[in-house]
């Protein structure tokens, strides 16, 4: 098991080095000038000259590259152009932000996915079935921001429900976690079920039936268990593909998160925030895979002992 | 390491049909299929009223008719009109020609070198399989929304760039699939013998691995075309793709968070186009794969 661990640890850091070399390439080629866009409108050519200078801009790629490098294992990823504040310090909220945003839809996606899962496998091929499947594709299908608008037009502009925009107490969360959760509800209940039914022809489950074992005794200790680690691979994923991913559910809430702090950065090409928004979510990504593949590895020895 | 997949995915097949039997198959059984023939007609459908847009729509999609702001659906303007008595009806025609465009061409760039990258690291492995999976993983670590963000933002915005953000990010996801398959064809018997006939290897990827790797390149192709409708869009809704006044959905849909509490309609009939969009690509690749996977058929 330690083995498995320290070989699947060791496989993320070529991937962060990838990513920040990638990272910093891309935004080397970039068109235009970051000093040019970042001096006020009237400045001199050469307070433009000497702000490049100050920055650093003027150094060979490389040296530019093994700098910030240098600077990232220190756990410093530079100042931001536009406020002069450390990226740091900008990320850290919005990092939170997006986390309480993930970890709600999750808790919503999470039991709603499953029991759309498992019922669908349960009552396999009846209308049920066809109704549940037809929604999850339905869901898959649906744009987010679609979503995230007609919600927001129906409970807060229409009933005044609940808050449109922004982030404060429970309420607030309450229409961005729905938006968010929708995509997961509808893959979580698609793969129970495809997992469930792997299961459900297994020769042990007929055992335990023949046995006269009571029918969710069967379901729960024989078939879940069984069908968990996709089930689990999945759920991963998607909290993975939250913390980065929710640009769309952030910029319809203006929720103060990491997509919309990354989208922000984009278009007032703040280079420093963008780098460190991108290495941010590449190691959030890659660790909650990391604790996937080690939690399925710690349920299944099979995976311990796979190459 | 744990199954991971971007949008949608495929597993590779793991009966080998011919290629020309293989798909005539799919294509007798999907009309055995009631949804999925649906599916398949309303993607038909779709890409002929894309390809007609010109002659379907009844005005002009930029045509401003400013007394007529923001009217809802009548006989005259079927959908209503938007912000600039622009005819909402022609407006989602013309979105659809470039919806089905993002869709078509960054899905089909994508499978292109997909499919070539996926072959010379499942038939050749080595080094070039190990340099390509970790470029796989490395952009598989981000969700695609987020490169084609950044890679729009390298490029500028625009329907070219549009297409070849989508399609960068779409390529891992081929990569994997088309080289999964290649290590399951490669060692056939049919494959083992014509290497020991001495054939080329050029002459075994193309006439042995390719036909049988290209069913579920198919499947993959109408699930992500889908996904990258969706992406375009996304990114138009953000702002940074197609510009204004470009009839696109999500740009639409944009603009109409302005006025939707006062003119619903203007939010509702774009999303409605997208949605049916892309659950008719989903839905038609779902029973693509279940016809393709035995096991599911059984």
């Amino acid at each position: 098991m330690v083995k498995y661990v320290v070989r699947r640890t060791a496989m993320v850091l070529p991937l962060l080095l990838l990513v920040s070399a990638a990272s910093f390439l891309l935004l080397y080629l970039v068109p235009g000038d970051p000093a040019t866009l970042l001096a006020p409108p009237d400045a001199t050519t050469e307070f433009v000259e000497e702000l490049r200078l100050h920055l650093g801009l003027d150094d060979p790629l490389h040296e530019q590259y093994l700098r910030y490098l240098w600077g990232l294992i220190r756990g410093d990823l530079g100042r931001s152009y536009l406020t002069n504040r450390s990226v740091v310090e900008e990320l850290a909220p919005r990092f939170l932000a997006t986390i309480e945003l993930a970890l709600a839809s999750l808790l919503l996606s999470i039991p709603i996915g499953l029991v759309i899962g498992i019922g669908a496998a349960m009552k396999r091929g009846s209308l049920l079935d066809a109704f549940l499947m037809l929604s999850s594709v339905v869901g898959l299908s649906m744009p987010a921001f679609w979503l995230g608008l007609v919600l927001m037009l129906v409970f807060s502009l229409s009933l005044g429900w609940l808050p449109s925009s922004g982030r404060g107490d429970w309420r607030n969360l309450v229409l961005p976690a729905m938006t968010l959760s929708t995509w997961s509800i509808a893959i979580i209940g698609r793969m129970t079920r495809a997992s469930m039914l792997e299961v459900l022809r297994r020769d042990y489950i007929r055992t335990a039936r023949a046995k006269g074992l009571v029918e969710w005794l069967v379901l729960y200790r024989h078939a879940l268990r069984n069908a968990l680690l996709p089930i689990l691979t999945v759920i991963g994923l998607r909290f993975g593909y939250m913390l980065s991913g929710a640009v769309i559910t952030e910029t319809v809430f203006a929720w103060p998160g990491m997509g919309r702090f990354i989208v922000q950065a984009i278009q007032s090409r703040d280079y420093p925030n963008i780098r460190g928004a991108l290495m941010l979510l590449a190691a959030s990504f890659l660790v909650v895979n990391l604790l996937v593949d080690v939690l399925c590895a710690a349920a299944d020895p099979r995976i311990r002992s796979q190459q | 390491m744990a199954v991971r997949a971007r949008g949608r995915m495929v597993s590779p097949a793991s009966d080998a049909l011919s290629f020309g039997s293989g798909v005539r198959s799919m294509a007798r059984q999907l009309t055995r299929r009631p949804v999925a023939l649906a599916a398949a007609l309303v993607v038909l459908a779709l890409m002929l009223t894309a390809l007609l847009a010109d002659r379907l729509a009844p005005y002009d999609p930029n045509a401003q008719d400013l007394r007529a702001r923001l009217a809802g659906p009548s006989a005259e303007h079927w959908l209503g009109t938007d912000e600039l008595g622009r005819d909402e009806f022609s407006r989602i025609l013309w979105g659809g020609r470039t919806s089905l465009v993002i869709g078509g061409a960054s899905v089909l760039l994508a499978t292109l070198a997909g499919v070539f990258l996926g072959l010379i690291a499942g038939y050749f492995g080595g080094a070039t399989e190990q340099i390509l999976l970790l470029l796989v993983e490395a952009l598989m670590a981000f969700p695609g929304i987020l490169i084609a963000l950044a890679i729009v933002t390298v490029l500028g915005s625009g329907l070219n760039n549009v297409i070849l953000a989508v399609a960068i990010y779409t390529i891992p996801t081929f990569i994997r699939l088309v080289r999964a398959s290649t290590l399951q064809v490669k060692t056939e018997d049919y494959v083992l013998a014509a290497q020991a006939l001495g054939a080329s290897h050029a002459w075994i990827i193309f006439r042995h691995v390719l036909p049988n790797v290209v069913g579920p390149v198919i499947v993959q192709a109408s699930l992500s075309a889908g996904t990258a409708i969706l992406t375009g869009a996304s990114l138009s809704f953000l702002g940074i793709g197609l510009q204004p006044p470009a009839a696109e959905w999500g740009l639409m849909m944009s603009t109409a968070r302005l006025y939707m509490r006062l003119s619903p309609h203007v939010l509702v009939f774009p999303g409605l186009a997208i949605m049916v969009t892309v659950l008719a690509f989903n839905t038609l690749g779902d029973a693509l794969r279940d016809i393709l996977d035995p096991a599911e058929r059984s």
